[in-house]
C-alpha cells in the first residue's frame, strides 16, 4: 500500500499526525517527571518513616482541614453567587462577573502580598481587626483565606456554566406546576447543574491543596499552624531530599485520589438529554 | 422570540449562611494560641541544635510543646513584622534583631548566645578543592542572598580574602566568585542542599553545617576551611518577642539556652560561645 | 346555577406587556371547556401572552382572572406569583425533567406525591394517558408522542384551573399530530377547563379551536369563529397571515342583486364575486368605481383541460401553466389567466392530467369561493404565501 506523504496526510486529517504527535509529547513531558519522582522516592529506604513522621502527618492534617473549610465556604457562598451570575442581566452583576476571573490571572504570590496589605498586622483592615483582638495573618485562618482567594474562581465559573446549561424553561415549568422558586432551585436547577458543580469543586479543591505562593506570603510557614503539604515539601527540600520526595508522593497520591473520587461523582446518571 | 422579563430570583440561602458562618470564622480566627506551647522562630542554621534543645526543654517541662520554625533570619523577621505571632526569636545576626527592636516587637534586650563562622562546602572529586578554585571561570557557586545573615557574612569574608594579599587570591577575587554565582538562596539550608544534590560545584555555608552533614551521613562532599583571620565571627542573639503569648515560659526557655546545659548542647552542634 | 359555575371558572383578562422594544396588548375571554387559539406568525406575541397569563413575565398593566380568582390586577396591586396560580403549562419542547423518571415527572407538582393518594393519582393519570408500563423510564427513553403525553399528564395532575399550551404539537410529525389532536380534543371535552392554545398551524387552529384570535406584531387583529377568521378572513392583514394565496385588487363594474353577485374587473381579469354590503365602500375611487380586494383560496380552484361551460361555476378562466411546485401534500400550479392564479391539486390529479408548464388549462371556481377583503395599504407586501 502506498504511504501518503505527510503533508497530504495532515491536510486530510489535521487531528491525525499532529494530534498524535502532540499527545505523545504531552504524555512524555508530564509523565517523565512524575515517573522520575516515583522512582526516586521508591529508592529510599526510609520512605515509610518519612510518610508517617510527625511533620508529614501534621502537614497532611492541616492541608485537609483547611481545604475542607475553604471548600465549604466556596460552595456555600459560591453557589447562590454563581446562580445570580447565570441568571441575572443587570449591569452590576455583569461587572462582578468579569471580576470573578481576576484571581486566576493574579500570580498567587501577588495575591499573598495583597492579602498581607489588607489583613496583615498593619493592613488596611488588619490594623482595625488587631485592635479588637482578631489576628488573621500567619494563622490557620490565613491559610483558608489564601485557598479561598485562589480556588473560588474555579468553582464559581464552573457552577455558573452549570446553571446556565439548565434552561430557564425548566424552572418556569416547575413553577407552573405549583413549586415555589426556592424549592424549584433545589429540586430541578441544582440536580441538573450538579455535574458541572462537582467538576468545579474538584478543580478548586486540587488548587486549594496545591496552593503555595499566597499561603507562604500571607500565612507563613509555621509548623502545625500554617505549614500545609506544599510548604512542608519546600521546607523538606531545604534539609533533606528524601523527606521532600516522600511528602511529594503523598501529595501526588492524595490529589489523584481526590480527582478520581470527584470524577466518579460527576458521572451523569441521565445521558442523551 | 422576544425575551420576556425575568421573574424574581429564588431567594438564595445567603442570609442564613452568613449568619451561620460568622461565628465559625471568628472561632477559627481567634483560635491561635492557647495551651502550654511556645513558638520559636530560629535561623536555619540552628535547626539541629535547637531541635535538641527543644526536646530537652520539653522533657524538663512536661506539658509544654515547643514549636520550632526555621528559616532565613530575614524571613523570620519579616514574618514577625507582618504579624506572625511567636514567643522567641533567635537570629543569625544582629541586623534583623535590631530591626525588630526598633519596631518595638522585642521585649527586653536581646542576648548573644552562640557564635559561628563560615566554611567552603564543595563536592568531592569536583572542580573546587581550594578556595582559589571558587573564582575559576566555569565553576558554579551557590551563596545565600545578601539579606540573609550567612550571605552578608559571606560577602564580608570574600572582601577580606580579596583585600589581603597574603592569601594570594587577587583583588578581583570577590567579584570573580560573585560572577560564578549560579543561584542565590534564601537560607543556608537551601544553599547546602544545592551542593549536596550536585546542582552546583561549591557553596559557602556555616561551619555548623559540617556536623549536620556528618550526622546525616552525607557523602560526596568535603569542607575547605577559611583562614581564621579572614573569617567572620557570627554572633547569634536571642530574645523574647513583645507579643509572646507565654512570656514567662519564653523567659525560662531563653534562660535554658543561656544556661550551662544549653551551651553544652550548642557546643555539641558546633557552635562556639558568643 | 350553570351560568354561575361558568362565570366562576372562566378565564379572562387583558394585558399590556413590554419586552425590550416589543410592545404587546391583548385581551381574552375563555369559558371552561373552551379552547381559545392564539394564531399568528413567529414573534407576534402569542407565547408572550401565554407567559403573561402564567405569571412568568410581569406586564406593564392589566388584569388576569382564572378559576374565579384575580391573579393579577395592576390597578389594585394584585400579583399572585406563578407557583400559586393553578395553571397547567405545556411548552413546545415539553421540558420533562431529565433527571426524574416518568412517574416522578407526573407527580412533580403534587404536594402529597409520597402518600398513597398521591401515588394513586399518578397511576390514574398514567393509565388515562396510555403511559402504562412507562412509569420507571426516563424522558429520554420515550418517543415524541409519549413525551407529549407525559407533559400533559404532568400539567393536569394538580387539577389546574386553566390550561396553557404553547405549540404543543410543533415538534411532532403530521400523523402523530393528528392523532394527538384528536386525543386532546377528547380529553378537553371531559374536563371543563378553559384552554389557551398557541399555534401557527392553520389546520391545528381549525381542528382544536372553539374560537380563534389572530395576533400580529403585538396586537389582536380579530377574534371569532375559526372558519370565519381563518377560512375567509375579511381583513387584508389577516388574509395575508393565514395564507390566502390569491388576492386581487379589482374594481366593481356591476352589481347583480338578483344573483347576489357582483362583477369585478382588473387588468386582464374579470371575476364574479358575492355581493357583500358589509365591505366598507371607499368614497374615493378611480373613474367612479369602487375598489375591492378579492381573495380566493388556492384549494378552491379546479383545473380543467376544457372549458366546463355546462357547470354552475361562474368563473371559468383560460390560462397557461407558468410553473408547477411540489408542496407538503400535493402540488401548486401557477396559471396565468391574465393575472397569476395559484391552484392546489393532488399528486394523482397532476399525473392523470399530465400537467406541465406551457400547457393550456382552465381555472374554474364558484363565485362563492371568492370573498372580499378590506382593502388595507400594505407597504411592500405581496399577496399569498
Amino acid at each position: 500500500m502506498a504511504v501518503m506523504n505527510p503533508v497530504t496526510q495532515i491536510r486530510n486529517n489535521p487531528a491525525g499526525i499532529l494530534g498524535s504527535g502532540g499527545a505523545v509529547l504531552f504524555v512524555l513531558f508530564i509523565g517523565i517527571p512524575v515517573i522520575a519522582l516515583l522512582i526516586r522516592a521508591a529508592q529510599q529506604s526510609n520512605f515509610l518513616d518519612a510518610v508517617t513522621g510527625d511533620t508529614a502527618l501534621t502537614a497532611l492534617r492541616l492541608s485537609l482541614f483547611t481545604s475542607v473549610i475553604s471548600m465549604a465556604v466556596v460552595v456555600l457562598l459560591g453557589t447562590p453567587f454563581a446562580y445570580l451570575l447565570a441568571r441575572s442581566d443587570r449591569l452590576w452583576v455583569r461587572v462582578v462577573d468579569s471580576l470573578v476571573e481576576l484571581p486566576l490571572v493574579l500570580p498567587p504570590v501577588v495575591a499573598g502580598v495583597a492579602m498581607l496589605m489588607a489583613f496583615g498586622r498593619n493592613g488596611l483592615i488588619g490594623s482595625g481587626l488587631e485592635s479588637i483582638g482578631l489576628h488573621i495573618s500567619f494563622t490557620t485562618t490565613a491559610v483558608v483565606f489564601a485557598q479561598i482567594f485562589v480556588a473560588s474562581p474555579f468553582f464559581v465559573r464552573s457552577a455558573k456554566l452549570g446553571f446556565q446549561s439548565v434552561a430557564k424553561d425548566y424552572e418556569d415549568v416547575a413553577q407552573t406546576l405549583g413549586v415555589s422558586p426556592l424549592r424549584t432551585f433545589f429540586r430541578i436547577t441544582l440536580p441538573l447543574a450538579a455535574p458541572a458543580m462537582f467538576t468545579g469543586l474538584g478543580v478548586a479543591w486540587a488548587r486549594a491543596l496545591s496552593e503555595f505562593g499566597a499561603t507562604m506570603m500571607f500565612a507563613g510557614n509555621l509548623t502545625g499552624e500554617t505549614q500545609t503539604m506544599p510548604l512542608a515539601i519546600m521546607s523538606a527540600m531545604e534539609t533533606s531530599l528524601d523527606g521532600a520526595l516522600a511528602l511529594s508522593v503523598m501529595l501526588l497520591a492524595g490529589s489523584v485520589l481526590l480527582l478520581a473520587l470527584l470524577g466518579l461523582l460527576t458521572h451523569p446518571r441521565w445521558q442523551g438529554r | 422570540m422576544p425575551i420576556p422579563n425575568m421573574p424574581t430570583l429564588p431567594v438564595p440561602p445567603l442570609k442564613q449562611t452568613k449568619v451561620f458562618f460568622l461565628p465559625l470564622l471568628v472561632l477559627i480566627v481567634s483560635c491561635g494560641g492557647g495551651g502550654e506551647s511556645l513558638r520559636v522562630f530560629a535561623a536555619s542554621s540552628l535547626r539541629g541544635a535547637f531541635t535538641e534543645v527543644a526536646k530537652v526543654f520539653e522533657a524538663e517541662n512536661p506539658g509544654v510543646a515547643v514549636k520550632l520554625d526555621f528559616g532565613g533570619s530575614q524571613r523570620m523577621r519579616s514574618q514577625i513584622e507582618f504579624g506572625a505571632r511567636g514567643d522567641i526569636f533567635a537570629s543569625a545576626d544582629s541586623v534583623h534583631m535590631d530591626a525588630l527592636v526598633a519596631a518595638d516587637l522585642v521585649s527586653g534586650t536581646p542576648v548573644d548566645f552562640a557564635s559561628n563562622s563560615l566554611v567552603v562546602l564543595a563536592m568531592s572529586q569536583g572542580r573546587v578543592n581550594a578556595i582559589a578554585d571558587l573564582a575559576e571561570p566555569g565553576v558554579k557557586v551557590v551563596l545565600a542572598n545578601s539579606n540573609v545573615p550567612v550571605g552578608a557574612y559571606t560577602r564580608k569574608v570574600l572582601e577580606n580574602l580579596s583585600q589581603d594579599p597574603t592569601y594570594g587570591l587577587g583583588r578581583s577575587f570577590k567579584d570573580d566568585v560573585l560572577a560564578n554565582l549560579a543561584s542565590g538562596e534564601p537560607n543556608v539550608n537551601s544553599a547546602f542542599q544545592k551542593v549536596v544534590l550536585g546542582v552546583v560545584d561549591a557553596g559557602i555555608v556555616y561551619e555548623t553545617e559540617t556536623l549536620l552533614a556528618l550526622e546525616a551521613g552525607t557523602r560526596n562532599i568535603h569542607f575547605i576551611p577559611i583562614p581564621t583571620a579572614a573569617n567572620v565571627k557570627a554572633n547569634y542573639p536571642i530574645a523574647v518577642l513583645a507579643e509572646a503569648a507565654e512570656p514567662e515560659l519564653a523567659d525560662s526557655f531563653v534562660e535554658f539556652v543561656l544556661s550551662d546545659r544549653g551551651r553544652t548542647l550548642l557546643r555539641r552542634h558546633g557552635f562556639r560561645s558568643p | 346555577m350553570m351560568e354561575n359555575r361558568t362565570i366562576e371558572s372562566a378565564a379572562q383578562g387583558w394585558v399590556e406587556c413590554r419586552v425590550g422594544d416589543f410592545h404587546l396588548e391583548t385581551h381574552w375571554e375563555v369559558l371552561p371547556g373552551e379552547v381559545l387559539v392564539l394564531f399568528g406568525p413567529s414573534g407576534a406575541g402569542k407565547s408572550t401572552t401565554l407567559r403573561a397569563v402564567a405569571g412568568l413575565l410581569r406586564p406593564v398593566k392589566g388584569h388576569v382572572e382564572m378559576g374565579g380568582k384575580v391573579v393579577y390586577d395592576s390597578e389594585g396591586g394584585v400579583w399572585v406569583p406563578t407557583h400559586q396560580r393553578r395553571i397547567g403549562y405545556l411548552t413546545q419542547q415539553y421540558h420533562l425533567f431529565p433527571h426524574l423518571k416518568v412517574s416522578a415527572n407526573i407527580a412533580f407538582g403534587l404536594p402529597d406525591r409520597g402518600s398513597p393518594t398521591g401515588r394513586e393519582r399518578v397511576s390514574e393519570l398514567t393509565s388515562l394517558f396510555q403511559l402504562d408500563g412507562l412509569g420507571e423510564r426516563y424522558p429520554w427513553e420515550l418517543s415524541g408522542g409519549q413525551q407529549q403525553r407525559v407533559a400533559l399528564a404532568r400539567a393536569l395532575a394538580s387539577e389546574p384551573t386553566m390550561l396553557l399550551l404553547d405549540e404543543p404539537f410543533a415538534s411532532l410529525d403530521a400523523e402523530l399530530r393528528r392523532v394527538l389532536r384528536r386525543e386532546l380534543r377528547a380529553m378537553l371535552a371531559q374536563s371543563p377547563v378553559p384552554v389557551m392554545l398557541v399555534t401557527h398551524d392553520r389546520e391545528e387552529a381549525l381542528a382544536l379551536g372553539d374560537s380563534v384570535q389572530v395576533i400580529n406584531e403585538g396586537r389582536t387583529l380579530v377574534t371569532g369563529d375559526p372558519l370565519e377568521v381563518l377560512g375567509q378572513p375579511a381583513q387584508g392583514r389577516v388574509a395575508r397571515l393565514v395564507g390566502v394565496e390569491n388576492l386581487f385588487e379589482l374594481t366593481v363594474q356591476e352589481r347583480n342583486p338578483r344573483d347576489g353577485t357582483m362583477t369585478c374587473v382588473g387588468p386582464n381579469l374579470q371575476l364574479e364575486v358575492p355581493l357583500d354590503s358589509h365591505i366598507e365602500i371607499s368614497p374615493e375611487s378611480e373613474d367612479g368605481r369602487e375598489p375591492v380586494t378579492v381573495g380566493i383560496r388556492a384549494s378552491d380552484i379546479i383545473l380543467a383541460k376544457e372549458d366546463l361551460a355546462g357547470s354552475s361555476a361562474r368563473n371559468r378562466l383560460p390560462g397557461r401553466v407558468v410553473s408547477v411546485e411540489s408542496r407538503s401534500s400535493g402540488y401548486a400550479v401557477t396559471l396565468d389567466c391574465g393575472q397569476h392564479f395559484r391552484c392546489h391539486i393532488t399528486g394523482a390529479a397532476l399525473e392523470e392530467m399530465g400537467i406541465e408548464t406551457g400547457q393550456h388549462l382552465w381555472a374554474v371556481f364558484k363565485a362563492s369561493s371568492c370573498f372580499l377583503v378590506n382593502r388595507e395599504p400594505e407597504p411592500g407586501s405581496t399577496p399569498g404565501i
